[in-house]
């Protein structure tokens, strides 16, 4: 086994900013790039809370897919697994600021904390008011439940994104739209499995060990190691023993309902994605919970890994109001309901 | 003294030495983290290297300030709000005489210190660069109260900083990402420890060449 080196790129160290603009020239009439950001191409109406969210870059279409109506007003993309600089993140704030304002959602990573942080005090310094960050965390492979705020952040916070994207659509203040950010936060798990590495496009270099071929669960977005499966274990027993780690952490009653999540993060067929969802809705149904709504496909990729992660997200009539409400990106679209 | 030229020459010794080690620094970064760490704080050093040299700065303390703002424009990520916030540090600590000497180059490097270990949320053990830092910081403020100069100022710190990293390879990570992955860094150095200690025996090389010629 060995993992792919070659990848379709000019100079890797201009991947990151070639990959930006030849995404938003594909989808000119929802993006457009501002100053290395991507933006809406029509912005959101005055007053309504602004949405920001800087991240390394090699997740995609995380987040670059996501700015649009009923999406994030801005996203500032770093570098390959690296979040963006305070400077960065500080233009994002202002180019997000409609006057209602700004809320930095923050998928909890010591380097997205620490540079959320500087560019908070630096708006601050500027005299900019009214932003507020929410980090946010779902991966119950990173810290024991009793230290829950050390998590990081998974691709369960897709459901925190879409819901609080639709709050700050339809008007909701920054309070509320924190509260939401929380709210689903609170009621979310996620946790991933994956088989071998990548190489990371720049350095060449790794993510782990590349002879390792057993299939691992509880790995993070950047190759983080996680707990070794072994060789050959079928998939329905991977969704089950995955399902019940998070049901069990999440603490859902019987008949609870639940939106179901599966992220290709990044080479997985559709073939193994459906047999996975079908052993995880098993699975949940064993348990006596409904799945409500569901999500299968790339959200949070780690460039091409083999791999996947399961999340959940516990319901209820607010948060199905906010899933169901119409979203436009270049990577996501949400008819409605 | 230190003056705008030699903080210039010092910002470019530093970015010629992490460039020579960015893949090892890389690999160091690959067993518990993202295998970036050479590259990115290898463009950081070559763009504050850019600026220092362009730029129209009037003291060393400008030059040090342009060189933390080049780590957080440029590579992001813990590593570049970490050193930016160093640099800037030491930026401060050179700003506080219009002729600043080897006692505000302790004082910001000091107040560096102090700086990262709360933005990053870790302390001395953690296997993060503090273990290479902290050394450094309080063996050169020994070797400026026993009256060394700037050059064995340098030379204390580079010398500390060196052995810290080095026994970061016994440590297990808990702080930063190599922290989900304790058992795989164990007996590899932390990347950005081996960062610190480059930087400062970079500085040093550069005063004791200056000093002989």
């Amino acid at each position: 086994m060995s993992i792919r080196t070659r990848r379709f790129l000019n100079d890797p160290s201009r991947a990151v900013a070639e990959m930006l603009e030849g995404y938003v020239a594909a989808h000119a009439g929802i993006i457009s790039l501002r100053d290395g950001m991507v933006v809406r191409t029509a912005p959101k109406a005055e007053g309504k809370v602004g949405l920001v969210i800087g991240n390394g870059s090699g997740h995609e279409p995380a987040m670059i897919g996501w700015v649009g109506v009923g999406l994030f007003d801005v996203n500032v993309a770093g570098p390959i697994f690296s979040s963006p600089g305070p400077a960065a993140i500080l233009r994002g704030i202002e180019a997000a600021d409609r006057g209602g304002g700004v809320l930095l959602l923050v998928s909890s990573h010591a380097g997205d904390i620490m540079n959320a942080e500087l560019a908070i005090d630096e708006a601050e310094d500027g005299g900019i008011e009214d932003v507020e960050m929410v980090v946010l965390y779902d991966d119950v492979a990173s810290a024991p439940k009793d230290r829950i705020t050390e998590r990081r952040g998974g691709a369960g916070l897709f459901f925190v994104w879409k819901m609080v994207g639709a709050a700050a659509d339809r008007g909701d203040s920054l309070e509320t739209c924190a509260a939401v950010a929380r709210k689903v936060r609170d009621r979310t798990r996620s946790l991933s499995a994956a088989t071998g590495t990548v190489a990371h496009p720049v350095s060449g270099q790794p993510l782990g060990d590349p002879e390792d071929t057993t299939l691992s669960v509880g790995m993070g977005v950047h190759g983080e190691p996680g707990h070794r499966l072994g060789e050959d274990v079928r998939a329905d027993e991977i969704a089950s023993l995955m399902i019940d780690r998070l049901a069990d952490d999440a603490d859902l009653p019987s008949g609870a309902q639940v939106g179901l999540l599966l992220n290709n993060a990044g080479s997985l067929t559709l073939m193994e994605l459906s047999v996975l969802y079908r052993g995880a809705r098993a699975a949940l149904e064993r348990k006596g919970l409904e799945v409500v709504r569901s999500w299968m496909g790339p959200y949070a990729t780690t460039l091409d890994m083999a791999g996947f992660s399961f999340a959940i997200c516990h319901m209820d009539g607010e948060l199905i109001e906010l899933y169901d409400r119409p979203a436009r990106g270049a990577g996501f679209t949400m008819a409605g309901r | 003294m230190i003056d705008r030229d030699l903080a210039v020459r010092l910002v470019v010794a530093a970015s010629r030495r992490v460039d020579d080690h960015r893949e090892e620094l890389s690999r160091l970064d690959s067993v518990a983290g993202d295998g970036d760490h050479g590259v990115n704080m290898a463009a950081a050093l070559a763009e504050a290297a850019r600026r220092a040299g362009e730029d129209d700065h009037g003291s060393a303390a400008e030059v040090m300030r342009a060189t933390g703002s080049a780590f957080h424009e440029t590579v992001g990520g813990a590593a570049g709000a970490l050193f930016g916030a160093f640099f800037g540090a030491l930026a401060g600590g050179l700003s506080r005489s219009s002729a600043p000497d080897e006692s505000g180059l302790v004082a910001g490097m000091e107040k560096g210190l102090a700086r990262v270990a709360r933005i990053g949320k870790a302390g001395p053990g953690d296997k993060t660069m503090i273990d290479a830092l902290a050394p450094a910081v309080s063996e050169a403020r020994e070797a400026m109260e026993g009256d060394g100069d700037l050059a064995s100022v340098l030379a204390a710190a580079a010398r500390a900083a060196r052995e810290g990293a080095r026994a970061t390879a016994g440590m297990r990570p808990s702080a930063g990402r190599a922290r989900f992955a304790p058992d795989h860094s164990m007996g590899t150095e932390d990347p950005g420890a081996n960062t610190v200690a480059l930087i400062l025996e970079s500085w040093d090389e550069q005063l004791s060449s200056e000093v002989t010629a």
